[in-house]
């Protein structure tokens, strides 16, 4: 028995409920969210930790008090949700199939948002050597346990990778009475945010080496230590600089990346850049009505943004159930010099355009510049960059539309007016 | 004559503020781009401080622990030691979003340790 | 305690045998060292269900591969174990390497192998659009595909369901020999804090199986450990080939070359490598070699790039042939003259997975005849039950299948592997196995949770919250596999 819902939003977390929120605004009625969880929140859960809502709600909230302020707006709005719920397919015809403990459901829906996050790069997906060992976890993983099953998982640590979930399980794990040795970074810059750095790495005397990454892994049934070894210029490992440090967990926080097996089921095109759904200013994919937000689409560092994103969908959303298409995307994006990808990858030019990038390298004084035919359409000067760093910038659709290809990309030097 | 630069976390602006200091006396502060900015670069450099997050075990809930912070900034060197405490806390479920689990924690009157999310009991019971 | 034979070795050649021989009125015992059957070679290979093509005429190898392989599909059935004939193809590049390939196809036909044939470049591309490279190839096919581990872990609960005792955790230690009033070969084997006393021993222990026999009293056999290298591939990567493809093997080269193998669970194998070491387990994966396998991976096919790369293992040859030597040496499955009642398996190696049940068969001949000797009677086991029922794997039913089988029991509406589909109930019933087997991978390799793109980065939490809270697990008695490999250092609170 086919059930038919307008709006069905894949993933109760940061993003599907920012996007439910919104929509529910907007005034659409039918929405249902659907979540693998126990409860919603996502990902947020288990980050225990502040730093949250800075952008959003002007102060500094953490994971679980993010969630719950989108939560209580949704009580209050009364959202249908399905909880322990997993989608297992998804049609290009918006079809979806949804197990949980009362059976299986399908349900037929209008539109679709896509919401359901990220998972971890693995030690296999990076191929380190050595043995198979117990004790290597990726640090998503650490923090599951111990933040949300009260395990631990080890006393002396090392962290692979200076992503944010790093720098956040070095103090976690601090402040749990483990000892962290030090966190090894590939890059010859960090990859999470400054603050993290600080508040994580130089509050607790914790060693960060750039340039450094783990050769070979030790032990027998259990991790008894690592290979520390350094890496030159062109990112090759430098022979016999292998150091041997004893540890009993090895961290790994070495990417993220979209979860889009539902997409590539559903037809849509995906951007081996960014990993996630190619997507117009609506946010819609490549398959018409099925829309998509948050780590799905781009891995995001800051939950503020998710909840931008995911709200943005909602003035798309509407035009799509009421007028069944949107404007088709003829305008291509194309990241240019410094910018590793930009999204929307294409644009209409009917609806307000935000659009997103991330540096490709770490700097001081930029100007971001958004040319087409030959024509600088906008620039603004930043202060710093930081391929940790997202940026978001508004662009007017009246400048861009009815040209031809669009590309941003990043200068030295302050913008001249 | 130090001098040291810090980027304040108090709100988006990150504002880079410098602080010149001499044998543990501020002597001067700029770059900020507030008065609360100002204040916590200056403890910067004499006592640092933080909030503490960190969880607590949780009895008979539907979640193993509560995950709290402190309901003020403490000083970070007395982080760690906040941290072991909690091994020896516990609380019965349920549990309210900001219910104090444990107040005056470490003896640091009036600041109190509080849950950051619900925990119901577990199975509905 | 008392057998009447006693089984070194629970690899799927011990399980093969044991099962064998419980349709008989025999008593039993597997003695298999690690916290699970399989763990040696058996779980680490490609899962292929060779032809017989690359074996040397005459050979047992040669024998029990197409023997092995014409029942495979069979035995497959009656223990409800995946099988997929999927057939393979060995490409040759060039024109200089056809002789090869057609002496290959010689020495199939003279070993009985039915319908190879060599097809042009045209065909295979028809076969494979994806394959690059490619002037001709032998088509063979009635090669197929298993899951290794499956398989020995169904041979080894029928072994359990027919009587057989299977003891985990009990390395052999000691053996002595003498004899009976009678004089009638009797052995007394030390495993694992138990004494175990029978009229026969099988040494089925593959890399070990030198050691055990000279602890047995028989020296003289070598065994060179030959470490084997695998890349596991996303299954989307999967969707780029059928059949097995292997290159036109090298002479001299101690194994069958870098090849690609899909699985039954839809990933791709890229591997083995080659490679004598001197430790006889160690499984370690290196950087040498994982350069290797991609760079020839990408010579295959470009688009078998580091995106799909989802995992590393490593699997170890018992090889007879010395490292100056290389190659292969035949199956030794003998009875020992200077030791009646000890048989020995020496140098089990590829095609051993598929020869798994001729060699059975040919070892229960030999115990057969070694009873009737030794004046014992020996009767059929009228109550042998062929038939294993393995768990249902929920992600292969159909959607009203998958309603049904949910409200039988909510425990399979319940996705704990995302990646594999894997329900609760599964997971339950891995964890309930016969053999009591209860480590990470023991669960892993009974359900498939773990075993998806995210390595277990959604299920691993809740598969130990499980483990703790419905079996009363401590979190630091949890194992990932072997004893000593703790998962969990403790509780939260446990750091005073």
């Amino acid at each position: 028995m086919m059930i038919r819902k307008d709006l069905v939003i894949i993933g109760g977390g940061a993003a599907g409920l920012a996007a439910a929120a919104a929509c529910r605004e907007r005034g659409i009625e039918d929405i249902l969210i659907i979540e693998r969880g126990d409860v919603l929140g996502g990902i947020l859960n288990q980050c225990i930790h502040d730093g949250f809502g800075l952008h959003k709600f002007h102060e500094t909230l953490t994971g679980p008090e993010y969630a719950q302020r989108y939560i209580d707006m949704l009580h209050t709005r009364d959202l249908p949700v399905m909880l322990n719920s997993m989608v297992t397919e998804l049609s290009s015809g918006k079809i979806l199939t949804v197990v949980n403990r009362k059976g299986l459901h399908k349900i037929h829906a209008k539109a679709v948002i896509l919401a359901m996050g990220s998972r971890e790069r693995t030690r296999g997906a990076i191929g380190i050597p050595g043995a198979r060992v117990a004790g290597v976890f990726t640090a998503g993983v650490a923090q599951n346990l111990i933040n949300m099953k009260d395990f631990m998982v080890g006393r002396r640590v090392i962290i692979l990778g200076s992503g944010d979930i790093g720098l956040i399980m070095a103090r976690r794990l601090t402040l749990e009475g483990a000892k962290v040795l030090m966190v090894l970074e590939k890059l010859p810059f960090p990859s999470g945010l400054p603050r993290n750095i600080n508040q994580c790495l130089r509050d607790f005397d914790i060693p960060l080496y750039l340039k450094h990454t783990v050769s070979g892994i030790h032990g027998d049934g259990h991790l008894t230590g690592v290979d520390v070894v350094e890496i030159d210029e062109s990112g090759e490992i430098i022979p016999d600089t292998a150091k041997f440090v004893e540890c009993d967990s090895l961290l790994l926080s070495v990417g993220l990346i979209p979860e889009n097996e539902l997409s590539r089921q559903a037809g849509l095109r995906l951007d081996p850049v960014t990993g996630g759904a190619v997507v117009d200013e609506y946010g819609q994919t490549t398959v018409p009505g099925i829309f998509a937000c948050g780590n799905v689409l781009h891995i995001h560092d800051l939950v503020d943004n998710v909840s931008l994103e995911g709200e943005a969908l909602a003035h798309g959303m509407k035009l799509y159930l009421s007028e069944e298409a949107l404007p088709a995307a003829g305008i291509p994006v194309i990241p240019g010099n410094n910018v590793r990808y930009c999204l929307p990858q294409h644009l209409s030019g009917h609806a307000p355009t935000v659009i997103s990038f991330r540096p490709s390298v770490p700097g001081k004084l930029h100007t971001v510049r958004f040319i087409q035919n030959g024509k600088i359409l906008k620039k603004k000067s930043l202060l710093k960059i930081n391929p940790a760093e997202m940026e978001r910038i508004e662009l007017d659709p009246e400048l861009y539309r009815g040209g031809g290809e669009l590309t941003v990309d990043l200068v030295p030097g302050r913008a001249e007016s | 004559m130090k001098e040291k630069e810090y980027i304040c976390v108090l709100c988006p602006n990150s504002c880079t503020v410098t602080v010149l200091y001499d044998e543990g006396q501020v002597e001067g502060i700029s770059g900020h781009g507030c008065e609360r900015g100002r204040e916590w670069a200056e403890n910067e450099v004499i006592r640092p401080m933080r909030y503490f997050v960190g969880s607590v075990t949780v009895r008979n809930g539907d979640y193993e622990t509560v995950s709290v912070k402190t309901s003020d900034f403490i000083p970070l060197e007395k982080a760690r030691e906040i941290g072991l405490h909690t091994h020896s806390l516990c609380i019965e479920a349920p549990v309210r979003m900001y219910q104090v689990v444990e107040s005056d924690i470490l003896g640091m009157e009036g600041i109190n340790l509080i849950a950051t999310r619900e925990v119901h009991l577990k199975n509905g019971a | 305690m008392y057998y009447d034979l006693v089984i070194a070795g629970g690899g799927v050649a011990g399980c093969a045998i044991a099962r064998e021989l419980s349709r008989l009125q025999l008593k039993i015992a597997v003695l298999e060292k690690e916290a699970d059957v399989g763990w040696g070679a058996s779980c680490r290979n490609s899962g292929v269900v060779h032809a017989g093509y690359n074996n040397t005429p005459g050979t047992l190898m040669a024998r029990f591969c197409v023997e092995g392989n014409e029942g495979f599909e069979d035995l497959c059935a009656e223990l409800d174990v995946p099988y997929r004939r999927i057939g393979k193809l060995v490409l040759a590049e060039s024109p200089e390497e056809m002789p090869a390939l057609e002496r290959l196809l010689a020495q199939g036909e003279a070993n009985g192998v039915r319908d190879l044939e060599i097809i042009d470049g045209q065909r295979v591309r028809e076969m494979e659009p994806h394959l690059e490279n490619v002037f001709a190839a032998m088509y063979s096919p009635n090669s197929a595909i298993t899951s290794p581990y499956q398989l020995t872990i169904a041979l080894a609960e029928n072994s359990l369901a027919n009587g057989v005792d299977i003891f985990l955790n009990s390395r052999v230690e000691r053996i002595l020999t003498d004899t009976d009033g009678d004089g009638r070969a009797r052995f007394t084997v030390y495993a694992g804090d138990r004494e175990f006393q029978s009229r026969l021993l099988i040494n089925s222990t593959g890399v070990h199986s030198a050691e055990i026999s000279a602890m047995a009293g028989v020296d003289g056999y070598s065994i060179y450990p030959c470490r084997g290298e695998y890349y596991v591939l996303d299954t989307y990567a999967g969707e780029l080939i059928d059949h097995l493809v292997y290159p036109v093997p090298k002479p001299g080269v101690g194994g069958l070359g870098i090849h690609l193998t899909p699985t039954v669970d839809g990933n791709i194998l890229i591997g083995p490598s080659n490679e004598y070491i001197s430790i006889s387990e160690d499984y370690s994966v290196t950087v040498p070699v994982m350069k290797t396998l991609s760079m020839e991976a990408r010579g295959y096919m470009h688009q078998l790039n580091g995106g799909f790369y989802i995992r590393n293992f490593a699997g170890m040859r018992a090889k007879q042939a010395p490292p100056e030597e290389g190659g292969f040496y035949d199956f030794v499955i003998r009875e020992e003259e200077s030791r009646p009642g000890l048989i020995n398996l020496i140098g089990i190696e590829s095609p051993g997975l598929t020869a798994s049940l001729p060699i059975a068969r040919y070892v229960s001949g030999m115990v057969k005849s070694v009873l009737q000797r030794m004046g014992v009677d020996v009767r059929i086991n009228t109550d042998f039950k062929p038939v294993r029922k393995g768990p249902v794997r929920f992600s292969e039913q159909s959607d009203a299948v998958k309603a049904a089988l949910i409200e039988t029991d909510p425990d399979y509406g319940e996705v704990i592997c995302r990646c594999e589909q894997v329900t609760k109930k599964e997971i339950l019933q891995a964890i309930e196995n016969p053999l009591s087997a209860r480590s990470l991978i023991s669960i892993k390799y009974r359900s498939r949770a773990m075993m998806g793109r995210c390595q277990g980065g959604y299920c691993t939490q809740r598969i130990l919250q499980i483990l703790k809270d419905e079996y009363v697990y401590c979190p630091g008695e949890i194992r990932l596999g072997k004893d000593g490999s703790w998962v969990l250092s403790g509780g939260r609170c446990d750091i005073t």
